[in-house]
């Protein structure tokens, strides 16, 4: 018996994982894939939005505008990338400058400092790669930009430092009522627990419609990127919007805090949870979209392109808290746009609600802060030097394109909640996130992963089981 | 496909020639066994060149060998010189069958006189102990 | 430290040019390699058509590669592995300039070489699928032909059971035949374009030896399967390469190789800021292979992707060559550099510019034409004036073709201006 089961360990399960590690909780988080953010997570803008987007008086107002002023400091506690570089919503057509001051109008409702809208020269002088069809836009000096593996992986590390069990590859087949709380029937057997949080993304309303009778409805909505190289990762500054339409916030074109140029994303309602496939259509309309906010968008810089799904709950905000006929069920559902930001401030706002329905003492032993991996990559001379003097690995090059080292490497699957996949390893060291697209480092990085978790190398997948990169040895299937 | 005073029947086959960037696309007229006509060549090579595929057709074979103990898992090998095109199939289930020891130097023989073609299979690295 | 000359890669340009630097008097040079071993793409190279040129011998990679390393040897080049040069980056005090070239190796952490010349001999990547942006699922099975050759070559290990291909260039049809001798099925190999990149020879013994068909002017549209490749969707391209709606085809697999171009590898170049060329996306070099930093020397696949190893042998020697000159201070400050335009069907020169006073007596400027041409001519005019014509049968975008220029023809012209290499056709 657990006091609290968590369903999911992406940002928000993570979050709300870190908040009860403070306290005295016997906390399980339960994840269907191989490691932490391989959903939602994993695949969206990365971006710390300012608050004047959501309609006040939602919760997604009122956690956004909460998570954006918590970014900073956490990031400082648990060394995650974030960087408050401002963000601009463009206004194309002197026809819409009323929905621009709408939007402005929702900022200063929502508690958005520093909201202001600016004019055509004002913006040419901020942005000077801002198309000339921009007649004037809203900044909001408070957006920001984020790793979100970053951030997701430093929670769930924390969580987990601080006690928090998760069990990787462990899916949830069922929930049932019990009289304590719930029994939780998985994969790899049934967990009872006092407290269960739903924080399972595009699989919330399955979970969250086991146990209550108000249904919820989610609809995957994905969302295809094209990110560009770092050679025209200062094209803009700042994080630039469009005017919203009625399926979101439109494409948006920004610097990534690792120094690319992203755009995306679309917004196309799906059918299957897994359709995380990118589209000729859906990616032609980002570059399409894009180059609307830029004047020659350098199309021609593509690396990569993805695509997430984002949890959109039918009836439009999140859904945080317990049903009325499921106590001790809370939900965490629907958290699509402006999920990565809220996720601090919801984190914290649920572990309130968790604590008035199963109190807890605070530890006294929590650790609170939470050093990264070090990054070689940007590093100055003095520290690299000190890097390579503590361990030598630190100086074997494996990412050339993103300078990443054995010793990062070894970091990445040695500390909680460690690697164990290439995946695992790319996002908590950006080896193979560089222009080559791990051509040259994953068949060492396999290499180290098969070394160092003792394995052989056909073992070593790119996620989940089934992914494996090496189906055999040569000349396996010659038959004698 | 003509009856032929002999009774065997005329074959036409088409070939691209490698010799050279050109690429001539040569048609050949085969009676049995027998070339009778070479077409589309431009030069005398392309004649030979058809000439061998047709009667002996042979292949450089370059493959891979397992060693055992080495600072590699396998070694490069080659067919010293090229072998019957029809024996490659066979040469490679030989090769899959060896497993050398460390260290193997450039040029060692690791398969004599493969599939009876007379042509030795050789190393074209050395791996090292590791 | 501190070194007369420092190559950086020591694969065959990099070889090649530490061996005509040495021989031309260099003592006080160091290649700097950050592979485990010297020979760079040539050790996964298993297959034979190397040295006809230059040894008059069909080699191996390896075999070709052991030849300049064991040259290299008997000269005593020094040379280190597993070091990664990660940054590259020039001095000027007192009138004098210095390349400061930063690397990195487990033994010896982090420490700049002071050189007085560098040559540039990186290499080149492979595109990548995100850049190829193919859209699809991201599952594991997607290679780019050049990795999975060294998961077979050198790790002895097949990465997947059932292949499709894309690209019909060289790399692409050899690794056709090195999966079908390994023994996976290689189901078919897809070309964009309506001609084959690669040799007329690899089409025979890779794909037809084996029934791998060929389509031409084909492509991946779609990538199936969620964890692992499932199947690829191929389709027909039209004449502006763009896929054809109905024709697509979907082509069970477990594997997908890319093979479709070739990239230089000029990051150093890059922060160096060494003036590049668009076209080749390589270093614009002058007749010495110099770059416009002083004493900055490129040759083999970072300076322009080659096809024969023996051409960038050759490359690499005259770099050597023209690096030890520089640190003689033989060779002159490049006064009268006349550019070397590429027109008419030619899509680049290398060099890219000549000075007719610095050059060699003889220079050989390499090209590559940009379509396929029959029954055309190679001309080269100088200050607009038809100087030589060159009959050929075929010129094709995947050979790399090469004209002559005589010094003592070039000091002869009043006012040197321009000189132009062309194809003409209708001759």
């Amino acid at each position: 018996m657990v006091d609290v089961v968590v369903i999911g360990a992406g940002v928000t399960g993570c979050a709300i994982a870190r908040e009860l590690a403070k306290y005295e909780y016997k906390v399980t988080v339960l994840e269907r894939a191989s490691d932490v953010c391989e959903g939602t997570s994993k695949a969206n803008s990365g971006i710390v939005h300012a608050g004047y987007d959501a309609h006040p008086g939602t919760l997604k107002a009122k956690l956004n505008v909460e998570g954006n002023r918590m970014m900073e400091a956490l990031s400082e506690e648990l060394d995650f990338p974030f960087k408050r570089n401002g963000s601009l919503v463009l206004c194309f057509d002197d026809e819409d400058r009323p929905k621009l001051q709408k939007l402005y109008e929702q900022g200063l409702e929502n508690g958005v400092k520093e909201l202001r809208i600016i004019e055509k020269d004002e913006l040419k002088q901020l942005e000077p790669n801002i198309s000339d069809n921009a007649v004037a836009a809203l900044y909001a000096p408070a957006g920001g930009i984020v790793c979100p593996f970053g951030l997701t992986v430093a929670l769930a590390e924390n969580a987990a430092v601080n006690g928090v069990d998760f069990r990787l590859n462990t899916e949830v087949q069922n929930i049932e009522k019990t009289n304590g709380g719930y029994r939780v029937a998985t994969n790899h057997g049934v967990l009872e627990s006092r407290v269960v949080i739903n924080a399972a993304g595009v699989y919330a309303d399955r979970f969250h419609n086991m146990v209550s009778e108000e249904k919820i409805h989610i609809i995957p909505r994905k969302g295809e990127y094209c990110l560009m190289d770092k050679k025209v990762g200062g094209f803009v500054s700042r994080t630039v919007f469009q005017l919203p339409t009625i399926y979101g916030k439109g494409v948006l074109v920004t610097p990534t805090v690792h120094g690319n140029l992203l755009a995306g994303p679309t917004a196309v309602d799906v059918e299957d949870c897994e359709a995380v496939n990118t589209t000729r259509e859906g990616l032609d309309d980002v570059l399409k979209r894009a180059a609307l906010s830029v004047s020659h968008f350098p199309a021609g810089q593509v690396i990569t392109s993805f695509a997430g799904l984002r949890a959109h709950e039918e009836k439009g905000d999140f859904i945080i808290g317990q049903p009325e006929d499921a106590p001790g069920f809370f939900d965490a559902a629907g958290i699509e746009s402006p999920g990565l930001t809220c996720a601090p401030a919801l984190g914290r706002y649920l572990a309130k609600q968790i604590l008035e329905y199963l109190p807890a003492q605070a530890k006294k032993d929590f650790i609170g802060t939470r050093k990264g991996i070090p990054s070689m990559a940007l590093a100055g001379p003095e520290e690299r030097a000190k890097l390579i003097e503590e361990n030598p690995l630190y100086a074997n090059v494996v990412c050339r394109c993103e300078l990443v080292t054995e010793g990062e490497i070894m970091d990445a699957i040695h500390r909680p909640l460690g690697a164990t996949t290439l995946d695992g390893v790319k996002r908590r060291t950006r080896a193979g996130m560089g222009r080559c697209q791990a051509g040259f480092c994953s068949p060492k990085t396999v290499e180290i992963l098969a070394r160092e978790l003792d394995r052989d190398m056909a073992e070593i997948s790119k996620n989940d089981p089934g992914s494996e990169f090496l189906t055999g040895y040569d000349k396996d299937d010659i038959e004698e | 496909m003509d009856g032929g005073r002999s009774g065997k029947s005329v074959e036409k086959k088409e070939f691209v020639c490698i010799g050279c960037p050109l690429g001539c696309n040569i048609t050949v007229e085969t009676e049995g066994a027998e070339i009778k006509t070479i077409t589309g060549n431009t030069c005398p090579r392309g004649a030979d060149y058809v000439t061998k595929e047709l009667t002996d057709p042979r292949r450089i074979v370059t493959s891979l060998v397992r060693v055992a103990g080495g600072e590699l898992p396998v070694v490069s090998v080659k067919t010293a010189s090229d072998i019957p095109k029809g024996k490659i199939r066979e040469c490679i289930k030989i090769l899959k069958n060896i497993e050398l020891q460390a260290p193997v130097r450039m040029g060692d023989v690791v398969a004599e006189n493969v599939c009876g073609s007379g042509i030795d299979v050789i190393a074209t690295r050395t791996v090292e102990k590791e | 430290m501190k070194k007369d000359l420092v190559i950086i890669g020591g694969g065959p340009a990099g070889l090649a040019a530490a061996i005509a630097a040495k021989e031309a008097g260099v003592d006080d040079l160091l290649i700097v390699e950050r592979d485990a071993r010297l020979g760079g793409i040539l050790n996964q190279c298993i297959h034979n058509g190397f040295g006809l040129h230059t040894f008059k011998e069909e080699l191996t990679g390896p075999e070709y590669a052991g030849r300049y390393i064991d040259k290299m040897l008997s000269l005593d080049i020094p040379y280190k592995l597993n070091t990664m040069v990660v940054d590259l980056s020039e001095k000027r005090t007192e009138g004098e300039n210095r390349k400061l070239v930063t690397v990195m190796n487990r033994e010896e952490g982090l420490y700049t070489i002071e050189a007085r010349a560098v040559i540039l001999a990186m290499g080149c990547r492979e595109r990548s699928r995100g850049a190829l942006n193919i859209p699809g699922y991201r599952p594991a099975g997607i290679y780019s032909a050049g990795t999975a050759q060294r998961y077979v070559n050198m790790e002895g290990r097949m990465p997947g059971k059932e292949v499709v291909i894309l690209g019909s260039g060289d790399i692409g049809l050899i690794m056709a035949r090195r999966m079908t001798l390994e023994g996976a099925k290689v189901k078919l190999v897809a070309e964009l374009m309506p001609y084959s990149g690669g040799l007329k020879r690899n089409i025979v013994q890779c794909l037809d030896d084996f029934g791998i068909p060929l389509k031409l002017s084909h492509t991946v549209v779609d990538i199936k399967g969620k964890e692992r490749v499932e199947a690829v969707v191929i389709a027909r391209v039209d004449e502006h390469l763009k896929p054809i709606p109905g024709t697509e085809e979907e082509i069970k697999c477990d594997t997908l190789l890319l093979s479709c171009g070739l990239i230089p590898e000029n990051e150093l170049s890059e922060s160096l800021g060494v003036e590049m060329n668009p076209v080749t996306k390589g270093p614009r070099v002058n007749e010495s292979l110099e770059t416009d930093r002083e004493g900055v020397f490129a040759c083999g696949n970072v300076l322009h992707v080659h096809d024969l190893v023996d051409y960038v042998s050759e490359e690499a020697a005259q770099a050597g060559k023209r690096a030890a000159a520089y640190l003689h201070g033989a060779l002159k400050k490049a006064e009268k550099e006349i550019p070397i335009k590429a027109v008419n069907g030619v899509r680049y020169t290398v060099p890219a510019s000549v000075d007719a006073e610095r050059m060699e007596n003889v220079q050989v400027v390499r090209f590559r034409v940009g379509n396929v041409y029959r029954d055309a001519a190679i001309e080269v005019s100088v200050n607009g004036r038809v100087v030589s014509s060159r009959k050929k049968k075929v010129l094709a975008p995947g050979e790399m073709e090469q004209i002559v220029l005589k010094k003592t023809e070039l000091e002869q012209v009043e006012n040197l201006q321009e000189i132009t290499v062309a194809i003409r056709q209708d001759v």
